[in-house]
């Protein structure tokens, strides 16, 4: 079923990042085994006689996603908007996905700067990916400021862990039923980008996962069964949970019962 | 002329738009983003933007990232 997310129809809900592959041949086969038509990039300098990014380039283009630039590795306001102005020229997209790291350590996104830098660039006319924690009232602030799309870590970039916030994400999707909802960052293994979905978010961003992977083209294909998995789950409507055993098996009829026993 | 390119000193030739100093540098147009002293140059802007002593150029091109 096609998902439109900032003004484009796409039907995989899988975002995925093109960093920490083995190999560029592996990052391609990775991209076209996830599903995945939205892959994320970023933008570095280039060293006079490289040309290491035309070559990066090249299998971008050749892969046909839709290409969502990143901030990644800004930690002001001022990076950012000059980063995303770049990226725009460079890539002729509208799309950018604003990161403003706040703590070196943690990776921690410095949601005022994010809050800031988003303001500056939907008035510039950008789709606005913004990175972001499980705070609610952060991401009500990004909805005012005409951000469709949110996207709250699971947990720290590239540690793997999964859903550590999950009582908040829950709110987040209860809050925002109108918003497109996209968890960015932590997830580690398919199940957690199953649960993301049975949640009810719209897509699951992850690089690392994949990425790092001991067969990263498998890994892919499983990442893109389980997101398509947990969304049809929670179509589906998912049974309530219950703290008393419930037999499954019909008690009528059963064998081996005598009304009044020998 | 001295300028810096992407964080290192570096001489060039006198009164260079941005275009003739990609072409300068070997780049391949159109791979590349630029910024003058923390703006974004247009690829619409190179040929008039001209480069003055002591600029801050920043050189990016498009990388993997997640």
């Amino acid at each position: 079923m096609t998902w439109n997310i900032g003004g484009k129809s796409v039907q995989s809900r899988l975002l995925l990042g093109t960093a920490r592959y083995p190999s560029p041949q592996i990052m391609r086969q990775s991209i076209a085994s996830s599903g995945s038509e939205i892959i994320t990039v970023s933008l570095r300098r280039e060293s006079v006689g490289q040309h290491n990014g035309n070559r990066f380039w090249d299998y971008i283009k050749a892969s046909n996603a839709h290409i969502l630039p990143n901030t990644a590795g800004c930690h002001s306001v001022k990076e950012v908007i000059t980063t995303a102005h770049m990226a725009r020229d460079l890539f002729d997209t509208n799309w950018i996905k604003v990161e403003v790291i706040g703590h070196d350590d943690t990776l921690q996104p410095d949601v005022f700067g994010l809050v800031e830098a988003t303001k500056i660039l939907i008035e510039d006319g950008f789709e606005v990916f913004p990175y972001t924690t499980e705070d609610l009232v952060v991401a009500q602030r990004l909805v005012d400021l005409g951000c469709r799309i949110i996207m709250p870590w699971g947990s720290p970039i590239g540690t793997g862990k999964g859903l550590r916030y999950i009582e908040s994400l829950k709110s987040m999707r209860h809050r925002l039923p109108d918003v497109n909802l996209i968890v960015d960052a932590g997830i580690g293994k398919p199940s957690h980008a199953c649960q993301a979905m049975e949640l009810g978010f719209d897509g699951v961003l992850l690089n690392t996962a994949v990425a790092t992977a001991v067969d990263p083209e498998t890994m892919a294909t499983a990442f893109g069964k389980a997101v398509e998995a947990g969304r049809q789950a929670y179509q589906a409507g998912l049974m309530q949970s219950s703290d008393r055993a419930i037999p499954s098996t019909p008690l009528v009829g059963k064998p081996f019962w005598h009304e009044n026993p020998l | 002329m001295e300028i810096q390119i992407n964080g290192k000193l570096s001489t060039i030739p006198e009164n260079l738009t941005i275009s003739e100093l990609i072409k300068h540098l070997g780049y391949r147009q159109g791979s590349i983003a630029v910024a003058q002293n923390q703006s974004c140059v247009l690829r619409r802007d190179y040929e008039h933007t001209r480069i003055a002593q002591g600029d801050d150029i920043e050189i990016l091109a498009p990388m993997s990232g997640g």
